[in-house]
């Protein structure tokens, strides 16, 4: 059957002939190996490129989208192979003119979306798409100038990178500069990595331009389109007509679809939270007896779905994870989280920061994906399992503890938020 | 505890315990297609082959009195540095390529998992030329496409490469 077994020198050769037995190597290689191992062959080539993709997340790291110093630490996990002194951000902050600072927008796929934000007289933005892992940059000069600053003008970057279609990116920019109430047009370019250009969409006027300017920074890649949330915390009122909680306002999901080019907008107001409705009434229900307050929001992507999580201070422990229809017919409830049973079981933090959602996919038995929720408390990140409702707890190695209160309390601010990222290969261009 | 007579390719017999036979997917599917009374023939697997997957499990055992932990579930890092240890050094990278395709035959997934670890490491800093000597790789690249590639990851060719 075997060959080699006369002669061992080709033993490697056989092992090297099954294709799963390699693979299975190769994941364990370091991405430096890796990335000169792709020169071997062109089969190589793409078994080294399926290793990391989005089919095998392996989230290593976690970036807050604005730093207070010039540390630009990170929260790395412990599975990863990063060392301690990894600090590619800074790096990153070495080529960018001096008084300018750097913030993240956007984490996809392997590359990290950075707008370098001047406080001196600047016309044009820079945009810069960072890969950590290999720290390539490509700088991209923004096709817009900031003309006017009214208060309703903004302008939006996102990054479309998916390495399962394309070793291209596109970085979308929606903008509109008028003056107050003047409607204007929303004005859309994308760039490609591919011709390392600009186009400009000609669109039609838009709609409700207003609700583009209260958007949360970060958009979330997910299933071939941008998406934008907007920064609307809670958005609840009480109808002592109906005696239950309302959302005083319907939010709406921004999105731009890269195939088709276009820009929709979603109704989307997700439910009202359990934490919520099972507040108790009082004066014959016309009124709560306590006030919600918003905590925490989080919204991502996770196995080509979008994610939403609020949380609320009166029952931080409590949440629900909400998905969003494959459709865009709204959002529904997937899991009702209660992490009080991991609370009891880790006394000494009371306090958890959602990280992400992340898709554990079986090896053996595809079918069988489920959504663990990384959370982070002061020194340790927890991965919790939503259908078996088990959870495995990872240390944090930091050498400055202290950092990591300090993102978390900017983040309750909601000034702060985290993005994950994941090890790639992925190449920005020259 | 029950034990499975198995025989490898040069003759010679080993007695496993069975919890320890049912770990190899191989041998399982063997033993639900015969009886257990039989003895499993293993023409692809050689004795010293045999003896090493004997230590492994001896060793885990240990290991998880030691740790006081189960190990056969995977990627536990402890584990992984001990077996490393243990294993990297009486094992020549010919045996272990000979070793990696038995197991991988015989279905072990545990220790399979290790192997392939420890290939990775004793991989990682070999140059791209001895790599595609060493696996039988094909060279497909036209000097401009390989040329290419060396710029994109420049960054991965500096630092220390070990020719192999």
């Amino acid at each position: 059957m075997s060959s080699f077994r006369s002669d061992s020198s080709g033993a490697a050769e056989a092992v090297a002939n099954i294709e799963d037995l390699l693979t299975q190597i190769l994941v364990s290689v370091p991405l430096r190996s890796l990335a000169r191992f792709k020169c071997i062959s062109t089969h190589w080539r793409s078994l080294i490129s399926d290793l990391h993709t989005v089919k095998n997340p392996k989230i290593s790291t976690f970036f807050p989208s604005k730093f207070q110093d010039e540390s630009y630490e990170s929260i790395p996990l412990g599975n990863s192979q990063i060392p301690s002194c990894w600090n590619p951000l800074k790096i990153l902050n070495n080529s960018i003119p001096d008084g300018s600072e750097l913030r993240i927008l956007q984490s996809c796929n392997g590359l990290l979306l950075c707008l370098c934000v001047t406080t001196k007289e600047r016309r044009h933005d820079v945009v810069y798409v960072f890969n950590p892992t290999t720290n390539q940059f490509r700088a991209i000069s923004s096709p817009r100038v900031r003309e006017n600053m009214s208060l309703s003008a903004f302008t939006h970057y996102a990054l479309a990178f998916d390495p399962c279609k394309s070793p291209h990116y596109k970085v979308i920019c929606v903008s509109n500069f008028f003056y107050c109430y003047d409607r204007g047009h929303h004005q859309i370019d994308i760039y490609s990595s591919e011709t390392g250009e600009w186009k400009h969409l000609d669109t039609p006027f838009f709609p409700s331009p207003l609700h583009f300017n209260r958007i949360r920074e970060g958009a979330v890649y997910c299933n071939g389109a941008v998406h934008w949330m907007r920064n609307v915390g809670g958005n609840l009122s009480f109808s002592d007509a109906r005696n239950e909680f309302i959302r005083h306002e319907t939010d709406v999901l921004h999105y731009f679809d890269i195939g088709q080019e276009r820009l929709g907008l979603v109704s989307a107001t997700p439910p009202i939270p359990l934490v919520v409705r099972n507040i108790p009434l009082k004066d014959s229900g016309k009124s709560p007896t306590e006030w919600p307050t918003f905590d925490q929001r989080y919204f991502g992507e996770s196995g080509g779905h979008l994610y939403l999580i609020e949380t609320y201070k009166h029952c931080k422990t409590q949440f629900d994870v909400m998905e969003m229809e494959r459709d865009y017919s709204g959002w529904f409830v997937k899991y009702h989280v209660d992490l009080n049973p991991l609370f009891t079981a880790l006394p000494s933090s009371n306090d958890s920061v959602i990280l992400c959602l992340s898709q554990e996919k079986e090896k053996h038995n595809e079918e069988d994906s489920s959504a663990d929720l990384l959370l982070h408390m002061p020194g340790k990140v927890i991965s919790y399992n939503l259908r078996n409702k088990t959870f495995k707890t990872s240390v944090v190695e930091s050498a400055n503890e202290k950092l990591f209160f300090d993102i978390d309390s900017r983040f309750f601010c909601s000034e702060v938020v985290m993005y994950p990222y994941m090890e790639s290969l992925a190449c920005v261009g020259r | 505890m029950k034990k499975i007579s198995v025989r490898t390719s040069d003759g010679q017999e080993f007695e496993l315990e069975e919890n320890l036979a049912m770990e190899s997917a191989t041998i399982k599917t063997s033993l639900d297609a015969f009886s257990r009374d039989d003895i499993i023939l293993l023409p692809n697997v050689n004795s010293w082959e045999m003896v090493k997957i004997i230590e492994f499990f001896t060793k885990v055992q240990e290991l998880e009195t030691k740790f006081g932990v189960k190990f056969m579930e995977k990627k536990e890092g402890r584990f992984l540095e001990a077996f490393q240890a243990e294993f990297d050094k009486d094992l020549s990278d010919d045996n272990l390529y000979c070793l990696l395709w038995t197991v991988d035959y015989l279905g072990i997934e545990v220790l399979l998992e290790n192997l392939c670890h420890l290939m990775a490491e004793r991989t990682k800093n070999k140059t791209v030329e001895s790599c595609r000597n060493l696996f039988g790789v094909q060279h497909d690249y036209t000097p401009e496409e390989e040329a290419e590639i060396r710029e994109d990851y420049s960054w991965a060719f500096e630092g220390p490469e070990i020719e192999e």
